[in-house]
């Protein structure tokens, strides 16, 4: 039924070419028939699009368009990248044409990033012919509430399982977690549900380094509270694809990609939260535009970034946190990897962020190796805001502002870095580089070194500007530890091992607080910018979880 | 004020090599070409052809010069021209080249060590 065929770069190149002609040809004509065939990207870690139609004899071109090895194979076994390639694995840059001539929908997964029953991490599926399908749980997709219903489901009292508590909850209501350990990975449907622990650090979701991700969500106006999430392969609490969404008083510790973790997903917060001990970053936040997404005092530690922000543009707040003990503590970046390229617009006020990039405390991948020892980091975004965070003993740089060459060269343009305090910098306190960095100001700030020299007097904020405004010798040892990083054994933290948080501050009000779906989350918030003052220096001396 | 030679934390002989080779060597090769293109035209005889090139080597970093030694010189050889533009474009090309492609590619999965 389903054949499929191994293509090389050079044939992949020849169907983007016969796409373009097919394109072009079809301009001006009224009907344009369906090629049948649909290009599904394998990014990291997930599929783009997700949800596929094809008609009967239609095709999928998987590419592995991320930096890992994927692989997509169907739930059902009907298909697989592994019958094209001869090897579980997918490696970056390739791809394989799967058939489909027989009606029906078939779900499908990557098994290094997904559960095999194609529910959890990176999965997908395909609707081949007029087969109708309807996302969602068993339930089919349910209209969100905004208001809370009253009624409460507790686990493990009325429920054995948080997913039996979540898959019987309906819109608005609670759910509430009572104190014990839970070794479950948890896929939410319903939408407008609060998902709530009775105390922060005792009920504990465990992957054991064996589950993938503690509670993934895919319904809109989830909001979870109060409860830890530990040991997972892939991450601690994540959303995807939602409207609306809420993470408070959250725990997130040694989890093998992100801790707490929104991707194409707008209005939310996360809000008094804690991660530590994640190779990719403690909190991300990625490929929405506008976000319309708020930090405010969480806590990143011991990660490959305490956040990371891809392709997150507009209305995006990181404020009053802190990270500490990081690769690197704060990362804007645009990849070609992701959707809505550039990053731009997201302002990053009154955070401290320190001791980044020492040896042995974080963990990390390959590549926030390259770029590690950073304290805040501009890479290829545009029109962000810095100001007023106190950036203390980077490895390299406190603040830096350089392009990113992806699929594109992705400058970085327009920031504003402003009364910032950035001292005891390995290398630069305040640092510009790559071409085409233009259109920065540097004002205000308190530091004692710049790359180039004169970074700040030459670029202020406010009258002319010098325009060679960067210093190429940043990207030239950035270029330089890339060669490193891919031609030697690099030594990176096992994120299983990182330090445990001391207890953590629970809800306010607890089991008992009221329940507020995640719905309109943005437009609640009172955010007041201008109150917010630079951290005092003394602030660093304290452990983050004492702050 | 840091150098605009230090490197970042490790240091590598690989900062070093991207440091002169992608980041110096381009200068000294303007500065080269360019004092050698200007000795020539000291020697020339026509005004407007001294005007005109010097401001081609000035304004139009390396291949001002390079094009010069090349097509134009008239009291340098033309060996020894050849010889130091393709001399310079090697030593400079060669291992940027090296860099580049050892540079280039996935980083890898994120398997730790």
């Amino acid at each position: 039924m389903l054949q499929s065929a191994r293509i090389g770069r050079s044939t992949r190149n020849l169907i983007c070419a016969l796409w373009l002609g097919l394109a072009l040809s079809g301009c001006g004509k009224s009907e344009v028939k369906p090629t049948g065939t649909v290009l599904v990207a394998m990014a990291d870690n997930s599929f783009s699009p997700a949800i596929n139609h094809v008609p009967v004899g239609g095709s999928i071109v998987f590419t592995n368009e991320g930096r890992n090895d994927h692989n997509a194979i169907a739930v059902d076994k009907s298909f697989s990248t592994e019958k094209t390639f001869g090897r579980i694995n997918m490696r970056p840059e390739d791809a394989a044409e799967i058939v489909f001539n027989k009606e029906g929908v078939y779900p499908f997964y990557c098994s290094f990033h997904a559960t095999p029953d194609g529910k959890v991490g990176m999965v997908g599926v395909v609707v081949v012919g007029n087969v109708e399908y309807t996302p969602g749980g068993a339930r089919g997709v349910l209209p969100p509430v905004e208001t809370a219903t009253g009624v409460t489901r507790r686990v493990p009292k009325d429920y054995p399982t948080i997913q039996n508590g979540v898959d019987a909850a309906n819109p608005g209501d609670l759910v509430l977690i009572d104190k014990g350990e839970y070794v479950e990975a948890v896929f939410v449907t319903t939408p407008s549900i609060t998902i709530r622990g009775v105390d922060r650090n005792e009920v504990i979701l465990d992957g054991k380094f064996q589950l993938s991700t503690g509670i993934m969500v895919g319904a809109n106006g989830v909001a979870i509270e109060n409860m830890t999430a530990r040991n997972f392969t892939l991450n601690g609490f994540y959303w995807t694809a939602v409207q609306g969404f809420r993470g408070s008083y959250l725990t997130a510790v040694n989890n093998g990609d992100y801790g707490i973790y929104a991707f194409g997903s707008t209005d939310g917060l996360f809000e008094h939260s804690y991660g530590s001990g994640s190779p990719d970053s403690s909190f991300y936040v990625g490929q929405c535009a506008p976000c319309r997404v708020v930090l405010d005092d969480v806590v990143g530690e011991y990660s490959g970034l305490g956040y990371s922000g891809t392709n997150s543009s507009g209305d995006m707040y990181i404020l009053n946190s802190r990270f500490s003990h990081n690769l690197s503590g704060i990362g804007t970046s645009t990849f070609d990897i992701e959707l809505v390229p550039p990053g731009r617009d997201t302002t990053i006020i009154g955070n401290i962020v320190n001791d980044s990039g020492f040896e042995n405390e974080a963990t990390g991948f390959f590549a926030s190796e390259t770029l590690a020892g950073t304290g805040i980091m501009l890479a290829g975004t545009n029109t962000n805001h810095v100001e007023r965070n106190l950036v203390v003993r980077s490895r390299n740089n406190g603040i830096l502002v350089v392009p990113l060459l992806d699929r594109h060269y992705w400058p970085a343009t327009g920031n504003v870095i402003r009364g910032n305090t950035v001292l005891e910098s390995g290398r630069a306190d305040l640092a510009a580089g790559g071409l085409g960095t233009i259109g920065n100001c540097f004002s205000g700030n308190t530091f004692r070194t710049s790359l180039p020299w004169g970074l700040q007097a030459l670029n202020g904020c406010s009258g002319a500007r010098v325009p060679l405004a960067s210093d190429l010798s940043v990207d030239m040892v950035f270029f330089g530890t890339l060669v490193q990083v891919r031609t030697t054994e690099v030594k990176i933290a096992d994120y299983r091992d990182r330090p445990k948080p001391p207890p953590q501050a629970n809800m306010p009000g607890g089991a008992d607080a009221p329940v507020h779906p995640a719905v309109h989350v943005f437009a609640g918030l009172k955010l007041n910018l201008d109150a917010i003052q630079t951290p005092p220096f003394a602030a660093v001396q304290k452990p983050a979880t004492e702050l | 004020m840091p150098s605009l030679f230090s490197f970042s934390s490790p240091a590598s002989v690989f900062q070093l090599w991207f440091v002169v080779y992608l980041y110096l060597a381009p200068f000294l090769l303007y500065a080269a070409w360019a004092a050698l293109a200007f000795m020539d035209l000291g020697e020339r005889k026509d005004t407007l052809g001294q005007i005109g090139w010097g401001c081609f080597v000035i304004l139009v970093p390396l291949v001002g010069g390079a094009s010069y030694l090349l097509s134009a010189a008239t009291t340098l050889r033309r060996l020894p021209r050849i010889a130091i533009v393709v001399t310079g474009l090697i030593v400079w090309l060669l291992p940027l080249t090296v860099g580049v492609w050892l540079a280039g590619g996935p980083l890898g999965p994120k398997a730790l060590t």
